[in-house]
């Protein structure tokens, strides 16, 4: 079985062949993938990153090979329908069955992946066994005799580093070599009590799905398992065909909830003994002397808060020189455009005003989402976010819910759509539901442009820079605040869902892999500029369109005064007809109608006032002294300027809980159906008027 | 009508402290050590799929555990097994019997 193949590939069979990663969370399995297949995907250093499949290709030798990366687990015991996947995977009932299994076990805790090899042998399946992070292990005094354990199990093991690439020639040799001889992981007989169990289980299914043996013993061992979902037994009867089933079980004086997981870890203790050797006396574990500190019940909380905190005044202020070098750089390049299109000045208004400022308004933002996006994956990489899902997990349980909507929950900050999909792993329904109705309060970076604007022109200026901050801090923070309550009134009294458990494996603090930092930091920029490319340029146009049709009738030689042009336009009519709805928010035409188009895509408020007030006023100055120079034009409150500190509080609150986001509301269609996107939007929405409303009617009742 | 709101006040007292609760359970959970302290664990118990769970991470019988912390909140509790450290909650810690003696 070890014969390892010289450099000649021709007998691996011309089909492409299929390897499956699998390991525990937190293995460094996404790193792996990475480094076979050169793709690259979503790794972090938080127990559960993975939840859909990810998919590459892998070359070996003259072949290619498709690799599949499964979520991490810690077993295959299957509660939840997204638990169940990695099996129909493994058996092949979704597409092809792999050819070989790839199980990554951690090297400082290989008892713990070992019990993963043993059911993934148990469903017969070839493997190969991964021992990650060799590094570590070694620095922590481990050696492990790799030839011996290969020996003792049937099947390659190969010591690697995914981190450092050490060792990863060697690991296209062996998976060449196991694809062409596949070698399945030998495990002792089941007990007589256990066989008789299956038996039995199979007479009383009835079934044309053909299930194997091991998936049988996964219905016998878990206790609640997602397969009577797949055979299609209505849940009143499930519970009688598996005590009838089980009762060899308990005949022989077993709880069957126990049976798997003392055979499996008894056999891989075995299999350890004289493998595993301390070369050195361990060095003191750092990581514990870390949490010593960073979980400490005062200074965890204060380091947890002032991290928060600094975090988004970095954000805030290490973007201004570069926001402001991009701000600069649109300027000049509308102002080269105006020149040059001043022959066509419908073509000219197009893109200067409509083009220009609705998608350079927002793609100024971009250093913000960069630096969002790299203090994510950094608190990630690093193992922290583990850590603050401890510190802060009584909060989601005193709302019903637990530390594994944290993690959807902080996706929200990155979207609200890939938090959504990562609620796929909150085995309870309604757990699930609540999480992802809740997901899209997060405040989410398309959300950053409206607040820094804001912040900007009115918090900073009246306030000073520290209170921007602050301010800018806090209104991130809104969204979760009202979350949690809404979610705990949802789980006590109307789903009643019941409390949900909580079980989380504290990483070991880790260096974070710059390359893959700056890669999400890359990404995450990236596809805000393909929104702002594509949504926001189209979305921009139409707005255009709307705001400067129709013409008013001028007589030549004089050019139509831009504010009555703009009143009397098919928006600026839209936006007057809805005007008393936002009036006790505070907001005039000009914002309700950047209210009306950001609920499409919300960054499209920024691009809306930007068109609006160019349209409107001639000079170039920044939207921000625009937005501050603007005068109520009649009514009661002539001359006073429209904006003020309040109504920007308003503003901001308004767009930190209304529902302003095609994608997401498509997404949650998707996930859980139509009925529950639109109480999304129509709960958020309201939430956010009311929010706007009481913001605005308490701030401008305070004397100033 | 009265019921429903006195159930609903304990629920919240309950919520703010989880000690107020009155302890009916005897056994030896990793809940009653102090921080830093080691037993070894007697039983794991199950509920739902919760048991399960901490025995395919190794949180098994004749293990030993140290109680690391408690979270600021008074949950999750923080223990150590077999070198990895995990972060769970009363209800979970409470499925694990401890024995009650130093090396039983």
């Amino acid at each position: 079985m070890r014969r390892i193949p010289g450099g000649d590939q021709n007998d691996l069979r011309p089909a492409v062949r299929v390897v499956a990663l699998i390991g525990n969370p937190n293995t460094g399995k996404s790193t792996l993938f990475n480094r076979l297949t050169g793709s690259r995907q979503r790794v972090g250093n938080y127990p559960g990153v993975t939840v859909a499949k990810k998919t590459g290709r892998l070359r070996l030798g003259k072949r290619e090979v498709t690799v599949l990366d499964l979520p991490g687990v810690y077993s295959l015991a299957a509660a939840s329908p997204d638990e169940r996947i990695t099996c129909d995977v493994l058996v092949g009932r979704r597409e092809v069955a792999p050819d070989l299994v790839v199980c990554v076990v951690d090297g400082r805790q290989p008892a713990r992946g070992l019990f993963l090899a043993c059911q993934i042998g148990d469903f017969g399946l070839p493997l190969v066994l991964v021992v990650n992070f060799q590094d570590e292990a070694e620095a922590h005094g481990i050696a492990l005799d790799a030839g011996l354990l290969s020996r003792r199990l049937g099947v390659p093991v190969v010591p690697l580093s995914a981190r450092l690439g050490a060792g990863m020639p060697r690991l296209r040799r062996v998976l060449a070599g196991a694809l062409r001889q596949p070698a399945v992981l030998t495990l002792p007989a089941w007990s007589p009590g256990v066989q008789q169990a299956v038996k039995v289980l199979r007479l009383e299914l009835v079934t044309n799905i053909r299930l194997r043996d091991a998936e049988l013993r996964r219905m016998l061992f878990d206790g609640d398992s997602a397969y009577f979902d797949l055979v299609g037994i209505p849940r009143g009867e499930r519970m009688a065909v598996v005590e009838k089933a089980r009762s060899p079980l308990t005949g022989e004086g077993h709880h069957p909830l126990s049976l798997e997981a003392l055979t499996f870890h008894s056999f891989s203790s075995r299999m350890l003994e004289g493998v595993l050797t301390r070369t050195k006396p361990g060095r003191r574990n750092m990581s514990r002397v870390m949490d010593g500190v960073l979980t400490h019940r005062v200074f965890g909380t204060l380091i947890f808060g002032i991290l928060m905190v600094g975090i988004f005044q970095c954000i805030y202020t290490w973007s201004l020189p570069l926001m402001d070098g991009m701000d600069a750089g649109i300027g000049w390049l509308a102002a080269q455009l105006e020149h040059g299109l001043a022959a066509t000045p419908m073509f000219r208004s197009l893109v200067c005003d409509g083009i220009l400022a609705g998608v350079g308004g927002v793609v100024v933002f971009l250093p913000q989402i960069f630096l969002l996006f790299f203090f994510i994956s950094l608190l990630e990489d690093t193992g922290y976010l583990a850590r603050a899902a401890f510190l802060m997990d009584r909060l989601f349980g005193w709302c019903g819910l637990n530390g594994k909507s944290f993690l959807p929950l902080l996706s929200g900050y990155a979207c609200a759509i890939p938090g959504i999909l990562a609620a796929r792993t909150i085995e309870d329904p309604r757990a699930r539901l609540v999480t992802i109705l809740i997901t899209p309060l997060m405040s989410c970076p398309a959300r950053l442009p409206v607040y820094l604007l804001m912040v900007g022109a009115f918090i900073q200026p009246a306030w000073g820079g520290f209170a921007a901050a602050l301010v800018l801090f806090g209104i991130q923070t809104v969204g979760i605040f009202v979350a949690l309550p809404l979610a705990g009134i949802a789980n006590r009294w109307i789903l009643r869902t019941p409390v949900q458990p909580f079980l989380l494996e504290l990483p070991p603090y880790r260096l974070p892999v710059w390359k893959d930092v700056f890669w999400r930091m890359g990404r995450g920029g990236g596809e805000f500029l393909q929104r702002a490319g594509s949504i926001i340029l189209a979305i921009s146009i139409v707005i255009w369109g709307l705001l400067a049709f129709p013409r008013q009738e001028t007589p030549p030689g004089e050019t139509a005064d831009p504010a009555s042009q703009l009143e009397h336009s098919y928006l600026g009519q839209a936006g007057r007809a809805v005007a008393p709805v936002f009036a006790p928010a505070g907001f005039d035409w000009r914002i309700t109608v950047g209210v009306l188009a950001s609920f499409p895509a919300r960054e499209m408020m920024v691009s809306t006032l930007g068109i609006i007030y160019r349209l409107e006023s001639d000079e170039d100055g920044s939207l921000g002294r625009a937005l501050r120079d603007a005068r109520w034009s009649g009514g009661p409150k002539a001359g006073q300027p429209v904006l003020t500190v309040a109504t920007a509080l308003a503003i901001m609150v308004f767009f930190a809980l209304c529902m302003q986001c095609g994608p997401t509301l498509a997404v949650i269609t998707r996930e859980v159906g139509g009925k529950y996107a639109v109480l999304c939007f129509v709960y958020m929405t309201s939430l956010a008027w009311l929010g706007a409303v009481v913001v605005y009617q308490t701030l401008s009742r305070l004397p100033s | 009508m009265k019921k429903f709101w006195l159930r609903e006040l304990v629920y919240l007292l309950n919520l703010l402290s989880p000690r107020l609760k009155p302890r009916t359970r005897t056994r030896r959970t990793p809940g009653d050590l102090k921080p830093g302290e080691e037993a070894v664990i007697a039983c794991v118990h199950h509920q739902g799929g919760s048991g399960q769970r901490l025995m395919a991470l190794g949180i098994l019988p004749g293990c030993r555990l140290k109680f690391l912390r408690l979270a600021p909140l008074g949950d999750p509790l923080l223990i150590e097994v077999a070198g990895c450290a995990y972060c769970l909650r009363r209800r979970e810690a409470g499925l694990i019997e401890l024995c009650t003696e130093e090396g039983l």
